[in-house]
């Protein structure tokens, strides 16, 4: 048998092996439609019981102080708005028992259901809305954010309420499964200008004000850019590793990113593009953050290495590369930065070298394991060409698999990545 | 003249770019021609990956969802099936380290493969779980498979080029023993 037999039998085995998923794939695209939203553990629902345990969301909680009005019961006096794609309004009296309850979009019906809300307190009209957008998958591990504005007429109570939401949101959305964190800030819904910009666009006042402290705080954005993004992303936007970036917002806990390829396969990404398979030093410039460029989310990475700066946007869910900028400067310090050598630490086996100690994974650097096999080999680092380092794992021990040629010869090398002994190795001249 | 029927050959390159710039375009069956088209080098080079049926087969559904979703931002340069399969690597990934923070390892098993695999599959499958080192086990993958060539999958894994050949021929090596061998 030759190999194209061999490859064929394979193939047919896994062509065998390949599930028919089209639908299940389908029914996930319409899941969302018209939405920029990934469900990715469409099998895993949330019971509706384990939602009332711990948990934490995202909240972004808008305290607004609207005109003036006689407290009568059927009087609102107070407007709620949740948004998450969802967008509702909910309104109440002053005994905070509601009155109505209004959807704004198609998902936010859907949210609804047939649910009679009126007339019930609202804490239990937030807890049925909340269960309502986990059930359905509107809120999820990685799309753990939502918006919740208050607009009262008296800004006291309006702040209270504020705070009394958050807090119950706050313990309604923590699962081990969900983490969350609690956004908030004040608006005045007397601002004319927001309230134009709110309709124009079709979105809440909350959702509007949002976005205004984003453009403010960062001038390569436009409203009119980030007006189609989810809260989500609009949360994963203005905040980093410690919180919310908008000073009038204050963050507990942060926007999950789970929904995207993640910051190490960013970082992975764009030093692969930059300098290849070789392991440098490389000096991160800054924390990775995500933003919003060319029409998609992205990781902003940016590091130097060899006395070269880069400036990388990758695609936050294919890890293309969106934007790459370099900057050739001879200095070598510049702002404080952490230093790692090598590429970033991978969990995986796929054979990317790392030289970090993560957890269960290798003690010997694979410089140490090159210089091993070179000095083994007796020839110098100088003369080698075709240089390839893999971390590989051989009937379960982790090694070091080096190849080099030098002059008429090539090698290979199995160094214990543990121990650094040299396992196997073997010398092949050309003839 | 013996002539050797095979069932599935590596996807065309024209073909899944118009069908992604179709999808990119709006065309919604355009999903289900780059599904055919491509299912099987996904669900392969996942397998080839997580060592397991079940995450195989979430991976195979969650790389089309997000081709779908992404669709918009697809910019045709380099080839369709290695921005794929990047889509594939990076969601395998992503499931590794989740998995790496809970204690259970990932399950290595067949359990869950639909009934068009025949016992010999089923062997040689599960002969690629016990025999090939991960490294060995994707590159024949993706070479088999995807119809990758050698510096394309050099790339995609970023490994080395003589560390995509050496595992390539071991991994043939060893397929060749368990084919001839009469175990498969």
């Amino acid at each position: 048998m030759n190999h194209h037999e061999a490859e064929s039998r394979l193939r047919r085995a896994y062509e065998h092996a390949t599930p028919d998923a089209l639908e299940a794939i389908r029914a996930a695209c319409s899941q969302t439609k018209g939405e920029r939203i990934i469900m990715t553990n469409k099998r895993k629902k949330f019971p509706w019981t384990k939602l009332l345990a711990v948990a934490a969301a995202l909240v972004l909680v808008v305290g607004a102080v609207a005109g003036l009005g006689m407290y009568r019961r059927s009087r609102p006096t107070t407007t709620v708005s949740l948004d998450v794609n969802p967008a509702l309004s909910i309104s109440l009296n002053k005994d905070e028992t509601v009155l109505a309850v209004t959807p704004r979009n198609e998902e936010a019906r859907a949210v609804v259901g047939d649910m009679e809300l009126a007339g019930n307190d609202l804490t239990l009209v937030v807890n049925a809305l909340i269960g309502s957008m986990l059930r359905q998958g509107y809120l999820d591990d990685s799309h753990n954010s939502i918006l919740v504005s208050v607009e009262d007429t008296d800004a006291r109570r309006g702040e209270a309420l504020q705070k009394k939401l958050a807090g119950q949101i706050d313990g309604l959305l923590h699962t081990d499964t969900l983490d969350g964190a609690v956004l908030s800030q004040t608006v005045d819904a007397a601002d004319g200008e927001l309230k134009t910009l709110a309709e124009k666009y079709g979105i809440s006042l909350g959702k509007a004000r949002l976005i205004q402290q984003i453009v403010a705080q960062d001038a390569r954005h436009t409203f009119d850019e980030l007006v189609g993004l989810t809260v989500h992303e609009l949360n994963l936007i203005s905040s980093d590793g410690t919180g919310s970036k908008l000073e009038t917002v204050t963050a507990n806990g942060t926007a999950s990113d789970k929904g995207y390829i993640g910051v190490e396969a960013a970082k992975t990404a764009a030093v692969f593009d930059a300098i290849g398979d070789t392991e440098p030093q490389i000096t991160w410039l800054d924390a990775v953050e995500m933003d919003y460029e060319n029409g998609r989310m992205v990781y902003e990475v940016e590091f130097a290495v060899m006395g070269v700066e880069y400036d990388y946007a990758i695609d936050a869910l294919t890890g293309a590369v969106v934007k790459k900028e370099t900057d050739t400067d001879n200095e070598d310090d510049r702002r404080p930065a952490t230093t790692t050598t090598g590429k970033p630490s991978s969990t995986t086996t796929a054979g990317k070298p790392t030289s970090t100690t993560a957890a269960g994974s290798a003690a010997i650097t694979a410089e140490q394991a090159k210089a091993a096999a070179l000095a083994h080999a007796g020839v110098k680092a100088a003369d080698i060409r075709d240089y390839g380092c893999e971390l590989d794992r051989e009937d379960g021990v982790l090694v070091y698999d080096i190849e080099f040629s030098a002059g008429d010869t090539d090698y290979e090398y199995l160094i214990d990545a543990a121990t650094g002994k040299i396992l196997e190795y073997e010398r092949d001249r050309d003839d | 003249m013996v002539f050797l029927l095979t069932v599935a050959t590596p996807p065309e390159e024209e073909k899944m770019d118009a069908l992604l710039a179709a999808l990119a375009a709006g065309e919604r069956e355009a999903l289900a021609g780059l599904y055919e088209e491509t299912r099987t080098p996904v669900y392969a080079f996942a397998f080839s990956i997580l060592k397991n049926h079940t995450d195989a087969e979430d991976v195979l559904q969650d790389t089309y969802v997000r081709l779908y979703h992404a669709a918009g931002s697809y910019r045709p340069e380099g080839k369709p099936m290695a921005y794929i399969l990047t889509v594939t690597r990076n969601l395998c990934y992503q499931r590794l380290r989740e998995h790496s923070r809970r204690p259970e390892a990932l399950p290595e098993e067949l359990e869950g493969l639909p009934e068009t695999a025949t016992v010999e599959d089923r062997v040689l499958l599960q002969a690629c779980l016990d025999r090939l080192t991960d490294g060995e086990r994707q590159v024949v993958t993706l070479h088999a498979v995807a119809g990758f060539r050698h510096r394309e999958i050099a790339a995609l894994l970023g490994m080395s080029l003589s560390g995509v050949l050496s595992r390539y021929h071991r991994a043939i090596h060893k397929l060749r023993q368990l084919c001839e061998g009469g175990t498969v």
